[in-house]
């Protein structure tokens, strides 16, 4: 009920004025949305399919979507498991330091993530804080896949954790209370009824950050090294081969992420439709 | 089981919502907790539900001082908006406290079959079972919520304003429905309502709560007809009230002299007397105790009749029910100044700021 109103109102503007502001809103996504997209498949067929599929022959282009997907898969499941502890206890219950774990959760979003890299180069780095006894110790983070991992998850670490939260809040507590109330234990409560009732706002959050953690740019880019087939992901692999005038095999690379993200667009528009479904359930009489 | 509250203190923050409430409930009893909003009816309840903790006073159920996990499941409790799990059907719902036991304690999947089909009979939801709770009616919803509770062999029901959210005719059709259903099963039952008609024509007792406190404590009719302070006699059921003060032994309203039947205050005080509106008689010629008042409006339906009046000492509003033969025998008329004679009175000290206007010196 509640979208049909701003509508009714739109319609009492003037045709002329409603033509205009389409208009402007549509040439806007246009400029800055399709036609880059539209470039960027145009410029990898550049040189016709073969050259294209050419591009993918490449052991270093593997190795980077391998590394891309492998450091995604993981910062998504560190940050899904944080995202719905922390949304679970802001959504749930009433605690001091509330608004410290708000703002915390927030802190990756206010840090450029080329800062957010060079912190983890300073703790881990060979001359960081923990660089000499990680040395000692035989181990590698910066220059390493375990940092990409590091710097990725830090990034993305918000997403989940503010998609779920006024989730769980809309929910209110009444569930929770009722099946406590039916015997179940806290962690059958947790399981059988609040992961369930949220499992869409969940999956959205989940997608946001697979989408983010892929893209992934300057964070990777302070700590990875630029180890050709070995710490390149595919951001980083698009962005030597463009430096190195392979534009055929850049825009085949970046066509493949475009990909991914359309993907991920998709299903990102189908959890957030059955998340509102369900929350909209929740609120009729 | 017997429900025992012993010198319980509740406060959220600076919001005091019980103070030192002690209440015994005996096995088999149904009780209304009655109040406004505030009065602190919904938090005894989720006290004595054991999902909030009282800052002071215990809560013991069948004797236990601390309720374990074994008591705690011998308590059903039935919320104000249903709290129906949404992602599972009306089957899962009602069985969904036999699922979550203790492998050792679990019914059988046959066993949880059976008791599911027969407490969903006894809220006549039996079709309903592979529904989505948000395919019912409210009403529907809350016999869930019912058969849900039920489903665990309860020894102590637990209702929170059940039927707040439902429309009039639902509602009271589930209020007989709840009476009925009580005395089948014989559970001890507690549920909170603001609604006095909900709470006089299902409990065998009514506490009444006011300002974290308990104001009367007794059936419905005690608490109709003898409520124990000026809150209650305005809160349960229509009132009349005269301000005066005690002049002579006797209760000096206006210019008019009341005489009173029981022990009375102490001369000069400021009381306040108050009536049911059936026990205000009318008459058309001056008696010694009546009061000079004006009708405002005459409402007729069938056997009762009501007659609003505005009292001539201070303009304010009193009713007087009588039976239709009465209102034919004094025939009268809106705007006919006549007179109301209280037949009893019930009086409290006044409390309220002093007013000018009753005759005293102003300095």
């Amino acid at each position: 009920m509640a979208d049909k109103t701003p509508l009714s109102l739109a319609r009492r503007e003037s045709p002329l004025i409603r033509g205009v502001v389409t208009a402007l809103a549509l040439g806007y996504l246009a400029c800055f949305l399709v036609v880059p997209l539209v470039a960027v498949f145009a410029e990898a067929f550049k040189q016709g399919a073969a050259a294209y599929f050419k591009a993918f022959e490449d052991a270093e282009t593997w190795r980077a979507i391998r590394l891309t997907l492998f450091a995604t898969g993981l910062a998504v499941a560190l940050n899904t498991t944080f995202g719905l502890t922390a949304a679970w206890l802001l959504g749930k219950f009433d605690f001091r330091g509330r608004h410290l774990l708000t703002s915390l959760i927030d802190l990756p979003f206010a840090v450029s993530p080329v800062i957010s890299g060079l912190i983890f180069v300073l703790l881990f780095g060979a001359q960081g804080w923990f660089g000499p006894w990680l040395g000692d110790h035989d181990i590698r983070l910066i220059f390493a896949t375990p940092g990409i991992v590091l710097a990725t998850t830090f990034v993305t670490f918000p997403f989940v954790a503010r998609e779920l939260t006024p989730v769980m809040l809309a929910k209110g507590r009444d569930q929770e209370e009722a099946a406590r109330m039916l015997g179940a234990s806290g962690w059958q409560t947790f399981w059988k009824v609040t992961v369930p009732s949220v499992k869409w706002g969940l999956l959205y959050g989940v997608i946001l950050c697979s989408a983010r953690a892929m893209g992934e740019f300057g964070a990777v880019s302070v700590v990875s090294g630029h180890i050709r087939g070995e710490t390149n992901t595919l951001p980083l692999h698009i962005e030597a081969l463009y430096n190195e005038y392979q534009f055929v095999a850049a825009f085949a690379c970046a066509s493949a992420l475009s990909l991914l993200a359309l993907v991920t667009l998709a299903l990102k528009a189908f959890a957030e439709r059955r998340r509102d479904q369900s929350l909209n359930q929740e609120t009729a009489p | 089981m017997s429900i025992h509250v012993d010198s319980v203190s509740k406060r959220f923050n600076h919001f005091v919502a019980l103070q030192d409430v002690s209440l015994a409930i005996p096995e088999g009893q149904l009780v209304a907790l009655l109040g406004p909003s505030g009065s602190g009816k919904t938090t005894l309840l989720r006290i004595i539900a054991g999902l909030e903790s009282p800052d002071a006073g215990e809560v013991r159920i069948h004797g236990d001082a601390k309720p374990s996990i074994h008591t705690q499941r011998k308590v059903g409790f039935v919320f104000q908006h249903y709290a129906l799990f949404s992602h599972l059907s009306v089957f899962e719902n009602v069985a969904f406290g036999l699922r979550v036991r203790p492998r050792r304690e679990r019914p059988s999947k046959a066993e949880i079959a059976a008791r599911v089909q027969k407490v969903l009979a006894m809220v006549h939801l039996d079709w309903a079972g592979h529904r989505m709770p948000d395919q019912l009616s409210g009403g529907q919803r809350q016999r869930i919520a019912l058969a849900r509770a039920l489903a665990i062999e309860p020894e102590v029901l637990l209702l929170d304003e059940p039927f707040g959210a439902l429309d009039a005719q639902v509602r009271a059709e589930l209020r007989q429905w709840l009476r009925r259903l009580h005395e089948q099963t014989g559970l001890t039952s507690v549920f909170v309502t603001h609604d006095q008609e909900e709470a006089m024509e299902v409990a065998d007792r009514i506490v009444v709560l006011h300002q974290g406190r308990i104001e009367q404590d007794g059936t419905p009719q005690e608490v109709y007809e003898k409520p124990a302070t000026p809150f209650i006699y305005q809160f349960i059921g229509q009132v009349n009230r005269f301000r005066g003060r005690i002049r002579d032994g006797a209760f000096q309203v206006g210019e008019t002299s009341v005489s009173l039947a029981g022990p009375t205050p102490e001369e000069g005080a400021r009381v306040e007397g108050y009536l049911r509106p059936h026990e205000l008689d009318l008459a058309v010629d001056l008696s010694p105790g009546a009061l000079p008042a004006t009708i405002t409006r005459i409402q007729s339906l069938g056997p009762l009749a009501r007659v609003r009046l505005s009292a001539a000492h201070d303009q304010s509003d009193l009713e007087a029910h009588l039976s239709a033969d009465e209102l034919g025998q004094l025939s009268l008329a809106v705007g006919q100044r006549i007179f109301v004679k209280p037949r009893r009175l019930d009086l409290f000290p006044d409390t309220s700021p002093r007013q000018p206007a009753d005759g005293d010196w102003v300095i």
